[in-house]
């Protein structure tokens, strides 16, 4: 019995840190997969060289794999990780494993914006100011309105009576709300905008390019830094709030930074590729199962979980039926809306109190 | 090591729940705090814990006042263990108690970090449950968890609201020479919030009794837990009875309570 404890820990060390590494090696797989298939099939000598050296490939080879796939990689890899960490530190900070980006009416908040962003960017009078800086502006309008949402839903989550069960019908009804408004600017809208606006509506990855890329990539990497850092203090919140504060934990400025944090990098990411639902559910949960709760762990497990995900889906989508593409978005609705039906069946996890 | 409160006083918005508490403990000793249901026994506590902001008041130890202290340093030297468990996710035994060597690391947990939360586990006997949830774990093993996650914070100052309600009779005086060797024998000051007035006459060194959220009886049991205090403070008659197994308190059952409501 002595030392059966540590024995145990390093055990589970070993166990967290293979699967984390796992991941990663699945991941650069979901990428050189992803970077071969599509459209046009290239050989993995073409994309390797493409990648690397740029001798011996066409023109045209090059900027498929650089240009037009490398991007989009980049970006649900972004938005997957970072949607699967803001849902793994919101349900630590509101003790609710059912919060998500999706599932608190952010993800449509945040495509809201960006879509007014869009819809602005094109009026005559703004169109000029905006032209220069439009990414930078998509991802301001999506925080302002993410961030917006989100501390509302914290703030009916604080009024005394409130449980689990509100903070997420409460989330839902947002989001309804938001996609209302998404659908009157498509209403109203002209012709060339009221695509994007629709495309918006069932996300996916068309939005990718290197200019949204380089501004969402530090954001993305900062975020996610900062709530690993914070990693002890999302765990102390899982036994309570008291005993959270007792073990050191402020917990107030805490829930306040956890969510900001959450919302800059997801709503950063929600600019480009508008709602996409449950990743930040299904990353987490499966995290759980994998990894445990420790959120030193739990974290970067999640992060690689929500990337291999949603590019895997992205990829699917993009090759299943070609030269139709599937918006990742609505195969998330799918997988999602299966796996939350999943949680709410389970019987060990009590989830509304 | 001296713990010395002083004029603290709490309120919840408008409504005072501490009136200016001068109380004072000392490593080494167990504090027995009783008093009747809403007397500020458990916000008296978690005032100490960091838990709740007092409006006015020091809590000074050994002259530093804890209260200007940050939060990190102030779970250094305080240990708490709630009362009611109700807030939890589903995470394991190990974890849990893990939690109390936040305030110590920044990130990895040492090999000296291991054999502290090992003997708070050990202590305890939950060293079996590590791997164990605590949705699946009875309420008293439940408490015992939540102890040894305090004991793994290292503190000076223990406190306990109400340790032992969610167990048996046996468990509770477990728990209760677990408490008294802390202050005992590891030298710590602790505090614990006591409901059962025998309990507290057995273990605790010295007494505070409260009423509406004043300290109306402060000193050893014997000296605090007379009967006219009692009688004052619970509004219930209650008798001292000295066997060979020792002195109990023993209420005078219904006739106490109808002499209390003619008082009242």
């Amino acid at each position: 019995m002595e030392d059966s404890l540590e024995m145990l820990y390093t055990r589970e060390w070993r166990h967290r840190w293979l699967v984390i590494l796992g991941l990663v090696l699945v991941l650069v797989l979901a990428v050189f997969v992803s970077l071969n298939m599509g459209s046009i099939h290239l050989a993995v000598s073409d994309v390797i060289s493409a990648l690397f050296s740029g001798e011996g490939i066409s023109a045209q080879t090059k900027m498929v794999v650089l240009d037009l796939r490398a991007p989009r990689i980049i970006l649900a890899i972004l938005a997957g990780a970072s949607l699967a960490v803001a849902g793994t530190v919101m349900q630590a900070l509101m003790r609710n494993p059912l919060v998500s980006p999706f599932t608190l009416g952010m993800s449509s908040a945040a495509s809201f914006g960006a879509a007014c962003a869009i819809v602005m960017g094109s009026l005559p009078l703004l169109a000029l100011s905006f032209v220069q800086f439009q990414d930078a502006f998509i991802v301001l309008f999506a925080f302002i309105f993410g961030i917006g949402s989100v501390f509302l839903i914290y703030a009916i989550s604080l009024r005394r009576g409130s449980t689990s069960a509100t903070l997420i019908l409460g989330g839902v009804v947002l989001g309804y709300i938001f996609q209302a408004g998404l659908m009157v600017l498509q209403y109203t809208s002209n012709n060339e905008k009221l695509r994007e606006i629709t495309l918006w509506l069932m996300g996916g990855m068309w939005g990718a390019n290197w200019s949204a890329i380089w501004i969402i990539t530090p954001i993305v990497i900062v975020s996610i830094l900062y709530l690993l850092w914070k990693a002890w203090d999302f765990n102390a919140l899982l036994a309570g709030d008291e005993v959270a504060q007792n073990a050191g934990v402020e917990i107030k400025k805490i829930r306040i930074r956890g969510l900001f944090f959450c919302t800059l990098a997801s709503s950063a990411c929600l600019a480009f590729t508008g709602i996409i639902g449950f990743i930040g559910l299904i990353g987490p949960h499966i995290g759980r199962l994998l990894i445990g709760q420790d959120n030193r762990y739990l974290i970067p497990c999640s992060a690689l979980l929500g990337a291999v995900i949603l590019l895997v889906s992205d990829t699917i989508g993009r090759t299943i039926i070609e030269p139709v593409e599937i918006p990742v978005g609505v195969i998330m609705y799918l997988l999602g809306g299966i796996f939350f039906m999943y949680l709410l069946m389970r019987k060990e996890n009590q989830i509304f109190t | 090591m001296k713990l010395e409160i002083h004029n603290l006083s709490v309120a919840y918005g408008e409504t005072p729940v501490l009136k200016s508490l001068d109380v004072s403990a000392v490593s080494g000793e167990v504090l027995g705090i009783i008093g009747p249901n809403g007397c500020g026994k458990s916000t008296f506590v978690k005032t100490l814990a960091g838990i709740i902001e007092p409006a006015a008041g020091t809590i000074r130890m050994d002259g530093t006042d804890l209260l200007t202290l940050p939060k990190n340093e102030m779970a250094k030297r305080v240990g708490y263990v709630p009362q009611d468990f109700r807030q939890l996710a589903s995470i394991t035994v190990l974890d849990t108690v893990t939690i109390g060597r936040r305030p110590h690391v920044t990130w990895t947990l040492t090999k000296k970090d291991f054999s502290i939360v090992r003997s708070a586990m050990q202590s305890l006997a939950i060293l079996p449950l590590a791997q164990k949830r605590l949705d699946q774990l009875s309420g008293g093993e439940r408490q015992k968890v939540f102890i040894a996650r305090a004991l793994a914070q290292e503190p000076l100052v223990y406190l306990f609201d109400e340790p032992t309600s969610a167990l048996d009779i046996r468990h509770q005086i477990a728990v209760f020479r677990l408490i008294r060797s802390l202050a005992h024998e590891n030298g710590a000051a602790v505090l614990v919030v006591v409901h059962d007035l025998n309990f507290a006459q057995y273990y605790a060194d010295r007494i505070v009794l409260m009423k509406k959220g004043q300290v109306v009886g402060a000193g050893t049991p014997e000296e605090v837990m007379t009967r006219d205090a009692i009688r004052a403070v619970y509004g219930v008659g209650m008798r001292s009875v000295t066997t060979d197994a020792g002195t109990y308190v023993l209420p005078e059952w219904e006739a106490a309570l109808e002499e209390s409501a003619g008082e009242a």
